[in-house]
């Protein structure tokens, strides 16, 4: 559900937290709270959700109300891109094995899945499309949910995440890439836009820091932390760029930053992210569109994208020996969040809204089938 | 100068991306002008707090400054999209307002306020329209009507010029987290105010359109809209309230999502039906509020916390709607007629005041509570100008600019008021005085003679440190250290801390002989072994109790000299402390006092073996609020104080009423410095220090078990040692391969009970070691005495697959919380005592109950075996119960409590099974 990276930090509703302790407020759950407790079938009780609550069902996620709450999407994507960019240990991540089985793991699925959806590209979309047919492909290959049940302290478990990071990273820096493209008129153009707005980024992430660095209370705090977000994802909606990507580049910075700013960020994103992640999964539901073509292409993504994951698993003990024989197919064949969050993202960006909720849908449909399959074969308990 | 370079980056990074999206651009903006607004409003909120002006005018001003009428920097099709943000921060205020309105506590005074309202609302109108009359011709309205049609023309505008605004009172008492009697007047007072305007307008309305030839509907269909509108309201309201309620009740998940939802559907779905959804928002509140106490305690508490950006953005919204340029036409008339409003309304409370026989106190104030306006006096203005374009446009224009002044100053002055009847949150800027019997800061003599300085390591101790170096204050202790008077001044005291003096450290000096009687005897010997339920017979001797009273009197009679005033709220810790309060009352009768007893309380047959019970009791009940660790603890003193005081408790649990006074008593669970500890995982040093305790106590076993204790009989060593004795007979494959490390840090050795359970414990290692020991593996127990700085704790905790913590009575155990903060990893099993306090929150741990042996042995194998996804499933559980309640939240609720004991108290106890021993 959420990357590996967020996986531990996922701390849930805080205001289930802050009810669960008032004096015998809450009883023992029944009913709908355990499931809505688990990350694994939270996307498969979620995104059917939004498609019921949605315009294609009884419309009370009608357009004029998706419009309204778009903002708290963008802040979504942004909240997403910080975590991984807070997770990210730019000076070390390159040293490990974890960029050579991540190099794999990507390169070998962007491949087949690629091959796979070109076929479908041929058939089906025109040049003008080709932006958010990358961008789709891109998406559909994140590879977020490499958490071992093995626990994060032993050396294979890190270098795990470090793959999970990095495919979620490559995932942000090519679908931002895309997007700018599809609004700039040239390659220069698009570097320039994405450069402008990675700067942007910054300088509000230094902001950020500055705020939060020397709080006079929590309150205080929360509401600059608050600010931050809201700011970086504005900014990205307004620009009509990445909000994954400013959040990337915000969370990298404060993470190499140090002291304790990146922390107490890290900490306050944490304590929101969980509601923003529920509602990016029912938002992602409304906009399915379920039609042949969704279907046939999210069954192009589906199989082409596990049998990416199959040959990636192998693949590792050659790209990295130190994870030889440690990491199995369903680790990798887990699917996650930044896939969706990306879709969402170009979804949110404009272009024409038919065809991208199309693009949208095959992404949803082929996670909601990767999680289908992964619970009937039995193994979800080797994930998360 | 950080701030102000952060608001720079900021402005700098709005301007590039404008530039950037290029202008005038229709792209969305709302998250765009909302973090904007929070940051940069919050930034000058606090710059104006610098200059004694309350933030919430500079939130007010920021609006004004960047709103569309002045700095345009928020654009139109920004602040566009802004309105509609603001409804829902609207609805979030008047949500808080009904939480924060305890019907049980008003329904006494419903018939004053109703009194008070009449009045206050009938001085008011009655006033306005005779000055009105009067003053007809020059008032730039309608001058040359006259007889019935000026009488109702007056009669319409009044009822609009006294209207008041709940939304801003509401935004004010929550930004100011304002709590006592008159704010809760002053919000009942404006609702019922504003219902009684809504009701008359309409009447009025309906007349006028009779009277002035514009024709209008029959009067029936008026009060059926007003029914509507009202009760409607009211009613879906606590439809949408008592569903919520059942959620939180019974689903309890996304919670922060669904009270979204709920905002929404009050704001949007309400207008759409007519209803009045400040009423509705309000109402829902109410509901959740009395309807389901607990929920509605937490989850007020939950959203005043996170309401910040709430208020700001209401605030600037209100700031950036403002119409300056109304105020250059109509400024001067609308000036006096504020003014006139103003003293009348001021009038009309104080008759209200006389008439209603209430409050009498504080009084005065209430007044500065009625004079903002904004949403319903605006509505109101555009019905009238709607519905009699002529002189409605004339008087809408009046009313516009009345209430852009009284939206700048009103609630300036209800902060000002509340202030002055001390119920806005100040005090959380008020010193605090401390006391305990241990120091925060210790200085002994090196053996090279220089001094050297410990801080002191507890929970306990770091977080009441925390707490003073924010609020600065006096800490008043023991000066236990041996280079202690070699660094106070003339009166005993320091600054400290050291690195950056925040506080006053005011040591006292208690004669060996003393202090022996009173920490050893009394304490020690004598209350601690008669509140823990365990083999030792507690030693009571009348010198050690006339030491004890003795040395609590000295701390009395410190305290008193350190105490500002006797509002500054004066925190005690535990036991040793017990009757300094009474003491204390003797010098300032007046004195705020709060007592945490952080060890268990006995039950009321146990505690009869105290000769000074009855003393004991009524020195705790000297204090204002008495907090104990958990609910049993609670229980047991309240039957004591039945029983031995005939002290009265009443119903709910939550006051005792003896010698006259009354002393709120709560159980507020203490926890770790979660923040601290998670610095230490992060922290550099940590695998490090993993690899140097691995070596140092050669574990080279693949399981390592874990127990860390005080050396006291209280913590079930023996008992544990015999289990694990237990298990490796009934497993000899774990010979070897695990390893239990128990760290033993030796306490008050002078006492011979202690001294005892040390030698027991020795003996008992041994002989585990010396029947399951396989020469050349490594040893089943290894034992280190001695204690562990805070890295190495978290690294050995970090190390270990489970922990164990067996004690045989216990007030909570912060090792079992210790514990789960240090595993970030999510891995790692806590084996719990049953008789801990923790065990009543950690309810993912392995509860065991340490006197039943085999029992304790299999859970610790059940432990060993625990596969990793339970391990973790667990572990996160745990985790998410002690991140959410730590030590400074644990400090943070029982000064608040003390601080607002008007208030019903909170409840934060952690849950108490019927079953617990009591």
């Amino acid at each position: 559900m959420i990357p590996s990276h967020l996986a531990s930090l996922e701390d849930g509703d805080p205001l289930d937290a802050r009810l669960a302790r008032a004096h015998g407020a809450v009883p023992e759950r029944g009913g709908l709270g355990p499931a809505l407790t688990s990350p694994h079938t939270r996307t498969l009780l979620l995104l059917p959700l939004g498609l019921a609550l949605g315009p294609s069902g009884m419309n009370l996620l009608s357009p004029p109300v998706l419009s309204f709450i778009d903002p708290l999407v963008s802040v979504a994507l942004a909240a997403i891109g910080v975590l991984l960019g807070l997770a990210l240990d730019v000076r070390r991540a390159a040293a490990t094995a974890a960029a050579a089985a991540a190099a794999v793991d990507a390169g070998l699925t962007v491949l087949i899945v690629g091959a796979g959806a070109l076929l479908v590209h041929l058939l089906w979309l025109t040049p003008g499309d080709i932006p958010w047919f990358a961008a789709m492909v891109v998406a559909i290959c994140a590879v977020p949910s490499l958490s071992p049940a093995t626990g994060a302290t032993e050396p294979h478990a890190l270098r795990l995440v470090h793959v999970g990071d990095l495919n979620s990273i490559l995932a942000i820096l090519v679908g931002a890439g895309a997007l700018a493209g599809h609004r700039a008129a040239s390659l220069p153009d698009a570097a320039l836009l994405t450069g402008s707005g990675a700067l942007v980024a910054l300088a509000l992430a230094a902001a950020g820091w500055l705020l939060v660095v020397h709080p006079a209370s929590d309150r205080e705090r929360h509401a600059f932390v608050a600010g931050t977000l809201l700011l970086l994802a504005g900014a990205a909606a307004y620009l009509g760029q990445s909000a994954l990507l400013m959040g990337l580049v915000a969370g990298v910075f404060w993470g190499e930053a140090g002291g304790p700013a990146g922390d107490r960020i890290a900490r306050d994103v944490r304590y929101v992210q969980h509601p923003l992640v529920v509602l990016l999964l029912l938002v992602a539901g409304a906009h399915l569109t379920l039609g042949l073509d969704t279907l046939a292409l999210a069954v192009v993504v589906f199989l082409c994208r596990s049998a990416a994951k199959l040959v990636s698993a192998a693949g590792f003990d050659q790209a990295a020996p130190a994870l030889r024989g440690r990491v199995t197919s369903d680790e990798l064949l887990a699917p996650g969040i930044v896939g969706l969050a990306l879709a969402v993202n170009v979804l949110q960006t404009g272009g024409d809204h038919a065809r991208v909720a199309v693009l949208l849908s095959a992404v949803a449909v082929g996670i909601l089938a990767t999680d289908l399959m992964l619970i009937t074969l039995g193994r979800q308990g080797a994930r998360r | 100068v950080r701030r102000l370079a952060a608001v720079a980056l900021v402005v700098g990074a709005m301007l590039a991306i404008r530039q950037l999206a290029g202008a005038p651009s229709e792209a969305p903006g709302t998250a765009l002008a909302l973090g904007f607004v929070l940051v940069v409003a919050l930034v000058t909120g606090d710059l104006l707090r610098r200059f004694h002006l309350p933030r919430l005018t500079g939130y007010l001003l920021f609006g004004l400054l960047v709103g569309p009428y002045l700095g345009n920097f928020i654009t139109e099709p920004m602040a566009r999209q802004l309105q509609a943000v603001n409804g829902i921060a609207t609805t979030i205020i008047a949500f808080i307002a009904g939480l924060t309105l305890n019907l049980e506590r008003l329904g006494r005074r419903v018939p004053g306020v109703v009194t008070m309202t009449l009045v206050t609302v009938g001085v008011a109108m009655a006033g306005l329209f005779a000055i009105a009359w009067v003053a007809w011709p020059a008032l730039p309205v309608a001058p040359g009507a006259g007889g019935l049609a000026k009488a109702i023309m007056i009669a319409l505008a009044v009822v609009v010029v006294v209207s008041f605004s709940p939304t801003m009172t509401a935004a004010v008492i929550t930004e100011t987290n304002a709590r006592g009697r008159m704010s809760d007047l002053v919000l009942g007072l404006v609702v019922l105010a504003d219902l009684i305007v809504l009701v008359l307008f309409s009447l009025l309305m309906q007349f006028a359109r009779a009277e002035l030839g514009e024709g209008g509907t029959a009067e029936a269909s008026v009060l059926v809209r007003l029914a509507w509108e009202i009760g409607g309201a009211a009613a879906f309201g606590s439809l949408v309230g008592s569903l919520f309620g059942l959620y939180v009740r019974y689903v309890a998940r996304e919670v922060t999502l669904v009270l979204l939802v709920v905002a929404l559907l009050l704001s949007q779905v309400g207008v759409a039906q007519q209803f009045e959804p400040l009423i509705a928002a309000m109402a829902a509140g109410v509901v959740i509020a009395n309807a389901t106490t607990a929920q509605g305690d937490a989850l007020k508490i939950a959203i005043q916390g996170a309401a910040l950006p709430v208020l700001i953005v209401f605030f600037v919204g209100v700031g950036a709607s403002l119409q300056l340029e109304l105020l250059a036409t109509a400024g001067f008339v609308a000036a006096g007629l504020c003014a006139v409003r103003m003293g009348l309304i001021r009038a009309g409370v104080t008759i209200g005041l006389k008439v209603s026989g209430t409050e009498r106190m504080r009084g005065g104030l209430i007044w500065t509570g009625l004079i903002s306006q904004a949403g319903i006096t605006l509505g109101l203005a555009s019905a009238l100008a709607a519905e009699f374009p002529t002189w409605g446009a004339q008087v809408q224009t009046l009313l516009v600019a009345l209430i852009a002044i009284d939206e700048l100053i009103g609630p300036a002055l209800f902060r000002i008021g509340l202030a002055r009847a001390g119920e806005i949150d100040a005090h959380a800027e008020r010193s605090l005085v401390v006391v305990s019997n241990r120091e925060p800061y210790v200085h002994t003599y090196a053996a090279d003679g220089h001094i050297t300085c410990a801080p002191a390591t507890g929970g306990v101790a770091v977080a009441l440190d925390a707490l003073m170096r924010e609020r600065g204050g006096v800490w008043i202790a023991h000066g236990a250290g041996t280079a202690d008077r070699a660094l106070v001044d003339a009166t005993d005291k320091l600054a400290v801390p050291p690195e950056s003096p925040a506080y006053q450290l005011r040591r006292l000096w208690l004669a060996h002989d003393e202090f022996c009687a009173y920490y050893n005897g009394f304490a020690n010997e004598g209350l601690w072994p008669l509140c823990h339920q365990v083999d030792v017979r507690p030693k009571f001797r009348s010198s050690d109790w006339a030491a004890y009273r003795a040395v609590n009197a000295q701390f009395a009679a410190a305290i008193d000299q350190e105490l500002p005033s006797s509002d500054t709220p004066v925190f005690i810790q535990d036991y040793h402390l017990a009757v300094v309060t009474p003491y204390l009352r003797e010098r300032r009768p007046a004195a705020a006092t709060a007592l945490f007893w952080h060890i268990p309380w006995p039950y009321p047959d146990r505690l009869r073996i105290c000769p000074w019970r009855r003393e004991i009791l009524a020195g705790l009940l000297a204090n204002d609020l008495l907090a104990f660790q958990v609910e049993r603890d609670l229980r047991n003193f309240l039957r004591a104080v039945e029983e031995e005081l005939g002290a009265e408790v009443e119903a709910d649990g939550s006051s005792v009423r003896f010698d006259g006074r009354a002393t709120m008593a709560i159980a507020v669970p203490i926890g770790v410095d979660y923040d601290r500890i998670q610095a230490v995982v992060r922290g550099a040093g940590l695998l490090g220090a993993q690899r140097a305790l691995a070596d140092r106590f050669a574990l080279h076993a693949p399981i390592v078990g874990l127990g860390v204790d005080r050396l006291d009989y209280t913590k079930g060593i023996p008992e544990r040692l015999e289990a694990l004795d237990r298990v490796f007979t009934a497993r000899p494959e774990l010979r070897g391969q695990l390893t239990f490390v128990q760290v033993g840090v030796p306490s008050r050795s002078e006492i011979e009970s202690y001294s005892a359970i040390e030698a027991e414990i020795d003996r008992m290692v041994a002989a585990v070691n010396g029947r399951h020991g396989v020469p050349g593996q490594p040893l089943p127990v290894h034992y280190h005495k001695g204690a562990l700085d805070l890295t190495s704790l978290v690294a050995m905790y970090r190390l270990a697959r489970f922990c164990v913590v067996s004690s045989l009575h216990d007030g909570m155990n912060l090792v079992a919380k210790e514990f789960v903060a240090a595993r970030d990893d999510e891995d790692g099993v806590l084996v719990l005592s049953a008789l801990a306090g923790a065990a009543q929150e950690l309810d993912e741990a392995l509860i065991i109950n340490p006197y039943d042996i085999s029992g304790f042995a299999e859970a610790i194998l059940r432990a060993v075996d625990m596969p990793p996804a339970e391990r973790r499933a667990r572990m996160r559980a745990m985790r998410r119960v002690v991140a959410g309640r730590d030590v400074f939240s644990w400090a943070t609720d029982i000064l608040e409590g003390l601080e607002s004991l008007w208030t019903r108290p909170l409840q934060y106890a952690a849950r108490a099974p019927e079953d617990a021993p009591v």
